[in-house]
């Protein structure tokens, strides 16, 4: 199998062809980044990644770097720009909040001050409570923004 | 995030795992010219991306007995030299060492290349 695109996606169907009679079914991602599918490490969730392989036996890989070296990559870029403080959120997705997460480890390696981390809250507005109001930049990560900005560089 | 945004998306930086396809060499030069000549239109980065993975698993395939168990153990010992994006090997964990990040900045309501970082190994692992 080519895929999944979505990380989410992945980690329900890895361990659905992990299964598969006659042995594993191979999977290649040619998209997904989430950490805790293949490893643990910051921002993964328990169990990860053994409850993706029931069987015990791997039949997943990507061909693209997991989410530690795009956290890594976005800290570098910061200090590039000068940014001294960062307010992070994220969209509580397995994409998104991974790489939210390792951004926000490697801003604090690199002396980045982190005012702040938050999931967006898509609630209606009428029921969401105050937004807290902040100057710093804020640290972009969300798999829409990756789509768009792939799309319209392509 | 620009049709989402509008103009406040303007000069935001983007980044994404993977190269742009500026940054392309070889085969992976071949086939965004390949594709763009039979689609019309320069391929998405990620559609480079899904064709190295194809190229790894017909390479896994080639290399395998032909069951199902048996593809899926070969995935694990892939080793192609200068393929569509370089090198490919995957780790007993299924990932790629090492790992170009591409960024983009938004100009015009159009994401630009702007960089590649590789990040060091030391960073990567204290994210």
């Amino acid at each position: 199998m080519i895929g999944t695109f979505n990380s989410g996606c992945a980690a329900i169907i890895i361990p659905i062809l992990n299964r598969a009679p006659g042995g594993p079914i191979g999977m290649i991602s040619p998209a997904n980044t989430y950490t805790g599918l293949t490893a643990r490490g910051p921002g993964t969730a328990a169990g990860e990644p053994g409850k993706y392989y029931p069987t015990g036996k791997r039949n997943y890989a990507r061909v693209v770097a997991q989410d530690q070296y795009q956290g890594a990559a976005d800290a570098i870029l910061a200090q590039k720009l000068g940014v001294k403080k960062v307010y992070i959120l994220n969209d509580k997705e397995a994409y998104g909040l991974g790489v939210a997460s390792n951004f926000r480890h490697a801003a604090q390696r690199l002396h980045i001050a982190v005012a702040g981390f938050e999931a967006l809250d898509r609630r209606p507005r009428a029921t969401r409570r105050s937004p807290r109001r902040s100057r710093t930049p804020v640290s972009p990560a969300s798999s829409s923004a990756r789509s768009s900005a792939r799309t319209a560089a392509s | 995030m620009v049709e989402g945004a509008g103009a406040a998306a303007e000069n935001a930086y983007v980044s994404v795992a993977g190269l742009p396809n500026s940054k392309l060499a070889g085969k992976g030069k071949a086939f965004a010219a390949a594709f763009a000549k039979a689609n019309h239109k320069a391929p998405d980065p990620y559609s480079v991306y899904a064709a190295q993975a194809t190229v790894a698993m017909l390479d896994a395939i080639a290399r395998s007995n032909g069951t199902r168990a048996d593809v899926t153990r070969k995935i694990f010992t892939t080793n192609l030299k200068g393929s569509i994006t370089g090198n490919l090997r995957f780790n007993v964990q299924g990932d790629v060492t090492g790992g170009p990040v591409a960024i983009y900045r938004i100009k015009g309501g159009k994401g630009t290349d702007y960089t590649v970082i590789y990040p060091p190994e030391a960073l990567v692992k204290a994210a």
